[in-house]
């Protein structure tokens, strides 16, 4: 049952890695390119997924929406992970004070959408696959330190903790030894569940025009354009729908399958 | 603080001391002394036995002896100097020379290291370094402390849910070992094994004190196996010390009603 | 043989690939007979103790016969074995965490049980539950069955799991290392209440440790158990005064810490018994 998940998951991610790589060489069509004697075509030969309101190929934008997917979600979950891991363990392993400011500030943080964050981002510096990017990433932050929070607290009242104070083992080394590689099951899997949160914010954002300019693709453009004509042709919204919901299922069944393989005392039961 | 325990005529220090110390956790109505006011001294060479319930608070007065808990008020000495107060960089001395063994292996070894990287560990602390003497983590002592202890060098390559409890209790002996201390604390060590497991261990432990000259802080509920590893013995109860002398006085004249419970519940074959 | 629990042949495997578990056990445990089941961990002690109340994982390939007052209880459906377990046989693990609903207050975990055989009215129960605290030692049942799990010491919730283990006279009690997590102390007052409370109800028990000066305070007979076999058994008054079995002797030694000089070596079951020559 386990290798199920994280096969399943590494396919599926893998399939919207591929697309976005591929899609910087080459697309069946150009994905950009509106044709008006082709519009709403069917799936079909030679598009395969058909065509859309304006007559763009449908496949070859999936791709090159796949490329801004990827860009979103290493750029938000790396963002959250390198701040807010670092935060939730010092937290965790430092002194009462010093761990009730971090986590206020998490708390802050928090309360503060990333919708907010994301208009503020767009209007100071104009909306970018990058603005919107790094506001889900800033939003994610409080999560990672929460998850990293408890999960060190966890740790640190093993007797293994105790047993590398009394060896000498300094704070930060015991945090690179021990903690770091004890809690990393847990942060995988809320990267994972993250990066998948992160593709449906960004589909969010540039449904609302605060990411991606056009005419650059995304999926969430793409659902945006749909709306147009749901009631005539609600395949434009499936397809779409459809690769954001198999890129998130992808990224949180290869979390899954992650932990239960991260973690040597499960990989022997089986 | 005392000027007595600074003075060069002072008979003989004791190594590890404990001054008045108590211990409290929480407050207001949750309150609860986990030790109060207690002394206790071990001078070099003792092999001092701690018994008591669970609550009695005897691993609470190890914890603090290792300087790896603060007291609310008193204080902890090793060699003297005061340990307690002391911000853990002031502690290289402590740390190099008092070393652990706790009671559940499966808590105490870190699940995600080899035996090897966890028997090192305190060789490659950068603070016991310090000490000058203190062995390199060096493949040939990581053998070398395997071996003392008697497990085979191929199992530096295992990771700790692949052993057995005796096993497991071992590793962490060895790393207990790896620096040189010269003070063993071991804290029910033998509570989580098996009767047949038991044997060995203690045979083992018993084996390095004397073979290394340790001084040993042996902490157990069984009066029965702290009979075989120590000369004297600290009966605690509720978090005060109830009884202290030595072993044999102890175990066949009890004086405290309750180190004669404790005797009459040691579980014995009946025949 | 026609006892309370007859175990004939008993063979457990998980998987292929690993060593059976039981390699065909065979016991009979007499009505209001104590039995101790000793071995290290990996023995087969637990294994066989989970064979009787059905509670082997599904994974598990049994073979023989475990009949209980006569009823065949191998290859029973899980609905049947739960009707059994609490009503004709109570279990005490070893940790009492475990058996305990943690959200629960103790009393009304107590009357649960009561009210798995149907027959109690809620008005008298609370009242038995309060007597049968009173019984398993408690001075304040009242305080106790208003506790939640977690207010009470280990030896606490452990009398109260056996509280609830003979709640409904079960002619068979089953205890799984039930003093290992407690301290000596702890222990002796455990054991003694078990001594007690079975001499008056009367219930057969069969009674699991690694240790067999704990099992020499509950059990009349003792079972040896090893990798899956049975190497010895017979009253705990011959086996603990002439053992015949080498691993047998070595595990009576290794118990007598009190016949230890200080400063000597202890005996070990290696001196009497290595595994390699055996198999």
């Amino acid at each position: 049952m386990r290798w199920i998940n994280l096969v399943l998951g590494t396919v599926l991610v893998a399939g919207v890695i591929l697309l976005g790589l591929v899609s910087l060489a080459w697309t069946p069509f150009d994905p950009t390119l509106v044709v008006p004697g082709e519009r709403l075509q069917p799936p079909g030969w030679p598009h395969i997924l058909g065509t859309d309101a304006f007559g763009i190929d449908v496949f070859s934008r999936i791709m090159a929406g796949a490329r801004v997917v990827v860009q979103v979600g290493v750029v938000a979950v790396g963002l959250a992970l390198l701040v807010g891991v670092p935060l939730g363990v010092a937290a965790a392993m430092s002194h009462r004070w010093l761990s009730d400011l971090i986590m206020r500030g998490a708390d802050i943080l928090y309360a503060f959408p990333a919708l907010l964050l994301a208009i503020l981002l767009a209007a100071a510096v104009g909306a970018s696959t990058m603005t919107a990017a790094v506001a889900i990433g800033v939003a994610s932050v409080p999560a990672f330190a929460r998850v990293a929070r408890a999960a060190t607290l966890q740790v640190m009242s093993s007797d293994y903790m105790l047993a590398a104070r009394a060896a000498g083992t300094s704070p930060l080394a015991a945090a690179v030894t021990h903690v770091l590689p004890n809690i990393a099951a847990v942060i995988w899997v809320q990267a994972s569940a993250s990066f998948g949160m992160a593709i449906l914010a960004e589909a969010g954002l540039s449904y609302l025009g605060l990411a991606t300019p056009p005419p650059a693709p995304t999926w969430g453009r793409m659902l945006r354009d749909a709306q147009n004509v749901i009631f005539s042709n609600p395949e434009q919204a499936l397809w779409p729908g459809l690769a954001i919901a198999a890129a998130v299922l992808g990224f949180n069944l290869l979390g899954d399958g992650l932990r239960d393989q991260l973690d040597p005392r499960l990989r022997d039961i089986s | 603080m005392n000027p007595a325990s600074r003075s060069p005529v002072a008979p003989v220090t004791a190594l590890l001391e404990a001054r008045g110390v108590t211990r409290r956790y929480g407050d207001g109505r949750r309150r609860v002394d986990a030790l109060r006011r207690v002394d206790l001294a071990v001078p070099p060479g003792a092999r001092i036995g701690i018994v008591g319930e669970s609550g009695s608070g005897k691993s609470t007065l190890v914890r603090l002896l290792a300087a790896l808990d603060r007291p609310t008020s008193g204080e902890t000495l090793f060699r003297g100097r005061r340990t307690s107060g002391v911000p853990e960089r002031g502690l290289a001395d402590l740390r190099s020379s008092v070393q652990l063994v706790f009671q559940d292996p499966r808590s105490s070894l870190d699940p995600r290291m080899t035996v090897g990287r966890i028997v090192t560990e305190p060789l490659r602390s950068r603070r016991l370094r310090h000490r000058g003497d203190v062995p390199s983590p060096s493949a040939d002592r990581l053998q070398e402390v395997l071996a003392g202890v008697g497990l085979a060098p191929e199992l530096a390559h295992r990771y700790p849910h692949e052993l057995s409890g005796g096993q497991r209790q071992r590793v962490a002996i060895a790393r207990a070992l790896a620096p040189d201390p010269e003070v063993l604390i071991a804290d029910e060590p033998v509570s989580a094994l098996d009767v047949a497991v038991r044997a060995h261990v203690l045979n083992l432990l018993a084996d390095l004190v004397r073979a290394r000259g340790l001084t040993l802080v042996f902490v157990s509920h069984d009066l029965a196996v702290v009979r075989l590893l120590c000369d004297t013995v600290v009966v605690m109860k509720d978090g005060v010390i109830v009884e202290q002398g030595s072993m044999e006085e102890v175990y066949d004249r009890p004086r405290d009603p309750y180190t004669a419970a404790l005797l009459a519940a040691v579980p014995r074959l009946r025949s | 043989m026609n006892g309370l629990l007859d175990v004939a042949d008993l063979r457990v495997e998980f998987g292929r690939h690993r060593a059976p578990a039981l390699r065909g056990v065979s016991f009979s445990l007499q009505a209001g007979q104590r039995l101790g089941l000793i071995g290290e961990s990996g023995s087969g002690k637990t294994v066989t103790a989970l064979a009787v109340m059905g509670l082997l994982p599904e994974t598990a390939r049994v073979s023989g016969s475990v009949r209980l007052d006569g009823r065949e209880l191998v290859g029973l459906p899980d609905a049947q074995f739960s009707d059994l377990r609490g009503v004709a046989m109570g279990m005490v693990f070893q940790e009492p965490m475990t058996a305990l609903d943690p959200t629960m207050r103790v009393g009304r975990q107590v009357a649960e049980v009561a009210l798995l055989r149907g027959r109690a009215t809620r008005g008298d129960t609370r009242t038995n539950v309060l007597q049968l605290l009173t019984r398993v030692g408690f001075v304040d049942p009242e305080r106790i069955a208003d506790a939640y799990p977690h207010q009470l010491s280990g030896g606490q919730r452990q009398r109260v799991v056996l509280a609830m283990a003979v709640f409904n006279r079960p002619g068979l009690i089953i205890c799984d290392e039930p003093t290992t997590a407690l301290d000596v102390t702890v222990q002796a007052r455990v054991l003694d209440l078990l001594d007690e409370i079975l001499g008056e109800s009367g219930a057969a028990c069969l009674f699991i440790s690694h240790d067999l000066a704990v099992v020499s305070r509950v059990c009349s007979h003792a079972m040896v158990m090893l990798d899956g076999d049975v190497v010895e058994s017979g009253p705990v008054s011959q086996i603990f005064a002439a053992p015949r079995h080498p691993y047998t002797q070595g595990l009576v030694a290794t118990a007598r810490l009190d016949l230890v000089t200080p400063g000597e070596r202890l005996p070990t079951i290696e001196d009497y018994f290595r595994r390699e020559d055996f198999r």
